[in-house]
């Protein structure tokens, strides 16, 4: 077995996730890791499924392309990537809200990438009326970086953009 | 001894364990077991006895090291908890040795008051508050084959995966 990276989008409809997962089944493929979301009026799916290794990114085209013109879905097929550790160092959760305004999301992950820290998982919405721009972030700290530095640093930028910010640490202990 | 720690999805995780009434031989050695395998896995604050696949209503709390407990009790076995008190709410992280690839927010009691067997067989009463009563509860849930994810809001946004080593 071997695994292939899909990403499909279009307007949403019901039957779409059957239609593709029907198909993948069909070739003998086992979904990995799956995500799908509506965004907006786009349903937005991401999938890692291994299949036989006889079957090739073609054949999956070829088994998918059909599915996808008739429920009018824009699709991509590749190589997965293969599965990394995460390091020594502390995963945490940054969460942010506030006002809408452009360069939230890009404010944050800039200040995360300057300190290396990976985000692993994202996910932004707004909610209510008037509007709140929520913010989730999952993050992996790089070894060695003080999460209390990091967080001293978040909430500054949060001054700065006028929003609010907090970063819990994964829980280590065990019960 | 050190046992073995069941992980979901060993079905035992989801049963009800049976009461044990008055602490006999049987009872003292699986809190021998219990302790001891609490302290062969690091950051281990507390462990209920269906998951070391012994389906009786013990559970072991120790939270002595732990940074988040300012007044921790001393090591306790709980035998056929009850809570008889329970007050306040509050969102926190919980990991768990029976589903080592993930934490979960989950919501619980902030202040309990609870109601157990010791050891000798004496009816015991324990009342403390925060992350200790929170490890309580989290053991009294294993008892009732009760997991983490049956108590998180959302499987989407409250369950996070555990990091992965090397």
């Amino acid at each position: 077995m071997h695994e292939i990276a899909i990403t499909a989008v279009g307007s949403d409809r019901p039957g779409i996730v059957s239609a593709l997962t029907g198909a993948l089944l069909r070739l003998g493929g086992n979904l990995e890791d799956a995500r799908a979301a509506l965004l907006r009026g786009s349903f937005a799916m991401v999938l890692v499924v291994s299949v036989p290794d006889e079957v090739g990114e073609d054949e999956i085209h070829a088994a998918l392309q059909p599915t996808a013109d008739e429920l009018g879905l824009g699709l991509w097929i590749g190589p997965a990537a293969p599965l990394a550790a995460d390091g020594d160092g502390e995963g945490c959760v940054i969460s942010v809200y506030g006002a809408d305004r452009p360069g939230i999301v890009n404010a944050f992950s800039h200040a995360l990438a300057e300190r290396r820290a990976n985000i692993v998982d994202l996910s932004s919405k707004l909610i209510g009326d008037p509007p709140i721009y929520v913010l989730g972030i999952a993050a992996t700290l790089p070894a060695g970086l003080d999460p209390e530095v990091l967080r001293a640093e978040l909430t500054s930028l949060a001054k700065l953009t006028g929003v609010e910010c907090s970063l819990s640490l994964d829980a280590d202990e065990v019960m | 001894m050190v046992r073995d720690v069941v992980c979901f999805p060993d079905r035992r995780l989801k049963l009800a364990a049976n009461p044990i009434g008055m602490p006999g031989p049987a009872a003292r050695r699986l809190a021998e077991d219990l302790a001891d395998t609490a302290r062969h896995y690091p950051r281990t604050v507390g462990i209920a006895a269906p998951q070391i696949g012994a389906m009786w209503r013990m559970a072991y709390v120790d939270c002595g090291q732990h940074k988040k407990v300012k007044n921790p009790h001393p090591a306790s076995w709980l035998i056929d908890p009850v809570v008889v008190q329970a007050n306040g709410a509050e969102v926190g992280r919980e990991g768990c040795l029976s589903l080592p690839e993930i934490t979960a927010n989950v919501r619980r009691a902030t202040d309990i008051t609870v109601r157990y067997t010791d050891l000798d067989g004496e009816q015991c009463e324990i009342t403390t508050v925060g992350f200790e009563a929170r490890v309580i509860l989290h053991e009294i849930d294993h008892l009732d084959g009760i997991l983490i994810l049956d108590r998180v809001s959302s499987l989407l946004l409250d369950v996070f995966p555990r990091k992965r080593r090397t």
